[in-house]
């Protein structure tokens, strides 16, 4: 081993870690760089009860991503905006959850917030946001999350779906710990199951969520008290229930693999498709218990429920409606 | 046979040689792969939150593209211990391959949001990764004393573990320090990723050829089929392909684990640094004891002990005892097996052909584990998880049975 070789590696091994302290001291003296802008945003006040379309903002700008609303009859009022961001963010009766990068932003939690929009209780998610709903009621909220690396190799991803207690923030478990039964009563129980896309019931220990397994996707009916779901049919992922309580909306795979938006009659189990023919990837939100909305690339469009009509935009530069009656 | 015991009093009268008597090489290329290894998993831990949050990508992409590049990853490993022995340079192949990756990690910062360059980067990467493992473990073993290729694994492996522990910690130090700055860890992964390859190519050396040499024309695809044609040699690719196609991936592992002692799934991140902890203070006690009493007892002790954790996934109770007891034999068996397989390998095949015989003993043993992994899959859905883990722990004690058989019948070399 000649010296020389020695001196040439100290040489750039001292190179190397002057680059990296150069660049970490740099970052560490440039303005926040993660945060948005920084900007004072309004904090807006408190939410209304009722009335209002609550969405995830997306004008470029610095209250970009921020919960933002409009009343739902006058949707090209200017939009209040407040300083919380989320990535996905839900409310109803008073309670909302959003789901947001933790200060360290090294993963992703999800908070509770009341009406004044201060966060109150905080959850940590295993995943990155994909769904978040709350029921009717405020009582119960429900996170989906894609999780995270060490996937197995026959399943391409998979998911986690939690039910959170909203008024303590206690995280009352994954339905991966329910035990869900077949149509014909048997339990069933694979490990490449999962579930996404709750949605509350007006009795809120009721929801409807997509389960998959075998490559397969089912629509089931649970129950947070008992612990226990059932499905009801296949092909149906990202259930919405209507306000009314009457109906799914829900998407179906096409054997093309495009989605396209269906509305099922519980009733009578049957489904008619809508006028929106994008493939779209999203749970949809009823507006009223007539049109639903969803959002597209950036923006929130509209469609009526009963098959007719067609697709409007509904708000631009917005995502993650939800809509407080 | 006679050089190398002069080698050894050569190195021996010159300076204090400890026990283990694992080279300088040896040392310096577990150094390199300690610091590629931090350098991979700071990026691995984040990688998928940037690309959610910082550039709005879909997760059900990046799904996509950890399923493809599994398979293509072991094809690159033959072709990269091919090159590596027929041109007889382990040590710029191995370079080679790790050069890639490192300038793959600036390269996703610079991909930006362009998903089709993404996917084309991390493809890249674990090229660069296929590329370097055979010609980096036919240098440890060329480096070696062929008794103590035990030791000198064990001490590569301890320090390539060692590297993967600390990546994600100082993916997330560096998080805390400045949140949401994802360019300094793709920044300083590089310099790190860079800092191993200088220790590569600044001190690690290709041994010198021994003078027996043979023409390099004589390394071919068909002289690496050949190889299968020793029995030995065959029996253990065999043998090991055999145990992998009976090994239940970790995933699955940690996935019954979390079910049967139902914590939260937040903590199975933890299974895996407590696995790799025990695998790392492992490694060099059991490839040590793999020189003094043979490396097959070693060997298929490590499996015993992947029987009894399959065994203790069907017996009921457990509780926090019960989790320390199976990480730590969990990760003794890696200690007893990767290495160690390795070791064995490395004994079996000629030089001038090693880093294609390592290559196609690892490939074997990882396409067979990546099926394994499908198929334990399948048996659960279709039969339930208890059937499918006794299935595979009858398969797992016979692949052990006729494995240890075969490998140790008398006089098959001189064949």
């Amino acid at each position: 081993m000649s010296w020389n070789r020695r001196l040439a590696f100290v040489a750039f091994a001292a190179a190397c870690l002057l680059v990296a302290g150069s660049y970490l001291g740099w970052a560490l003296m440039r303005d926040d760089a993660g945060a948005p802008d920084g900007a004072p945003a309004t904090r807006g006040g408190v939410v209304p009860t009722g009335g209002v379309v609550l969405f995830q903002q997306l004008e470029r700008g610095p209250s970009y991503a921020s919960v933002s609303w409009v009343p739902a009859e006058d949707r090209d009022a200017e939009r209040i905006r407040t300083d919380l961001v989320c990535e996905r963010v839900h409310v109803a009766a008073g309670r909302g959850l959003c789901l947001m990068l933790n200060t360290q932003q090294t993963g992703y939690v999800a908070k509770v917030f009341g009406s004044d929009l201060e966060p109150v209780q905080e959850v940590p998610l295993t995943g990155i946001p994909s769904r978040a709903r709350v029921s009717p009621d405020g009582r119960y909220g429900a996170t989906t999350v894609f999780l995270l690396g060490h996937s197995y190799a026959q399943s391409s991803f998979s998911t986690r779906t939690s039910i959170i207690d909203m008024a303590t923030g206690q995280d009352l478990g994954s339905l991966d710990g329910f035990v869900t039964t077949g149509v014909d009563g048997e339990v069933i129980d694979a490990p490449d199951m999962n579930y996404w896309g709750v949605t509350f019931g007006q009795d809120s220990d009721v929801f409807y969520a997509t389960m998959e397994t075998g490559g397969q996707t089912y629509l089931i009916e649970g129950n947070v008290q008992t612990r226990e779901a059932h499905v009801l049919r296949d092909n149906v992922e990202c259930p919405s229930l209507s306000p009314d309580g009457t109906r799914i909306a829900y998407k179906e795979k096409a054997s093309s693999g495009a989605w396209r938006f269906h509305v099922l009659e519980l009733d009578t189990m049957t489904d008619l498709p809508l006028a929106e023919e994008r493939s779209i990837d999203d749970q949809v939100e009823w507006l009223d218990n007539e049109r639903v909305l969803y959002g597209v690339d950036a923006d929130i469009w509209v469609v009526p429920a009963d098959g007719t009509g067609h697709p409007q935009r509904f708000l631009r530069d917005a995502l993650s409606p939800a809509v407080l009656r | 046979m006679y050089a190398t015991e002069g080698l050894r009093t050569v190195l021996g009268s010159r300076r204090k040689v400890k026990a283990g008597r694992v080279s300088r090489n040896v040392v310096l290329l577990g150094v390199t792969s300690m610091l590629t290894d931090i350098s991979a998993e700071m990026v691995a831990a984040v990688l998928p939150i940037y690309l959610f949050y910082a550039l709005g990508l879909s997760p059900l992409q990046f799904g996509a593209v950890d399923g493809a590049y599994q398979g293509a990853a072991a094809l690159v490993r033959v072709v990269g211990g091919l090159v590596s022995d027929r041109l007889r340079r382990h040590k710029e192949v191995a370079a080679t391959g790790y050069g890639i990756s490192a300038l793959c990690k600036p390269a996703l910062l610079l991909a930006g949001n362009a998903w089709g360059v993404i996917v084309g980067v991390i493809l890249l990467d674990r090229a660069g990764k296929g590329i370097r493992t055979a010609p980096r473990d036919a240098l440890i073993s060329l480096s070696t004393e062929p008794a103590d290729l035990g030791s000198a694994f064990g001490v590569h492996r301890a320090l390539d573990t060692l590297g993967a522990m600390l990546g994600p910690l100082l993916a997330f130090g560096l998080l805390f320090l400045t949140p949401g700055a994802f360019d300094v860890i793709f920044v300083l992964s590089f310099c790190i990723a860079l800092l191993g390859l200088g220790v590569l190519l600044f001190f690690v050396q290709n041994p010198a050829a021994d003078n027996s040499a043979v023409p390099s024309e004589h390394v071919s695809v068909r002289s690496a089929a050949a190889l299968l044609a020793a029995p030995r040699f065959r029996w253990l690719v065999v043998t090991s392909a055999a145990l992998g196609l009976t090994t239940i991936s970790d995933a699955f592992v940690y996935l019954s684990l979390q079910r049967r002692l139902d914590f939260s799934v937040g903590f199975v991140p933890l299974l895996y640094v407590g696995t790799a902890l025990a695998f790392m203070l492992l490694a060099v006690p059991l490839g040590r004891l793999s020189d003094r009493i043979g490396r097959l007892p070693v060997f298929l002790g490590g499996y015993a002990l992947l029987a009894l954790v399959y065994v203790s996934l069907l017996l009921p109770g457990g509780g926090q005892l019960g989790l320390v007891a199976y990480l730590v034999a969990f990760g003794a068996y890696y200690a007893a097996t990767d290495g160690v397989l390795m070791a064995m390998g490395a004994s079996l095949v000629p030089s001038h052909l090693r880093a294609t015989g390592l290559a196609l003993l690892g490939t074997a043993t990882g396409l067979s584990r990546l099926l394994a992994s499908v198929v334990f899959g399948a048996l659960w859905t279709l039969v339930g998880i208890e059937v499918a883990v006794m299935a595979f722990g009858v398969g797992l004690l016979l692949a052990m049975l006729v494995g240890g058989l075969a490998l140790t019948r008398p006089r098959m070399a001189a064949s």
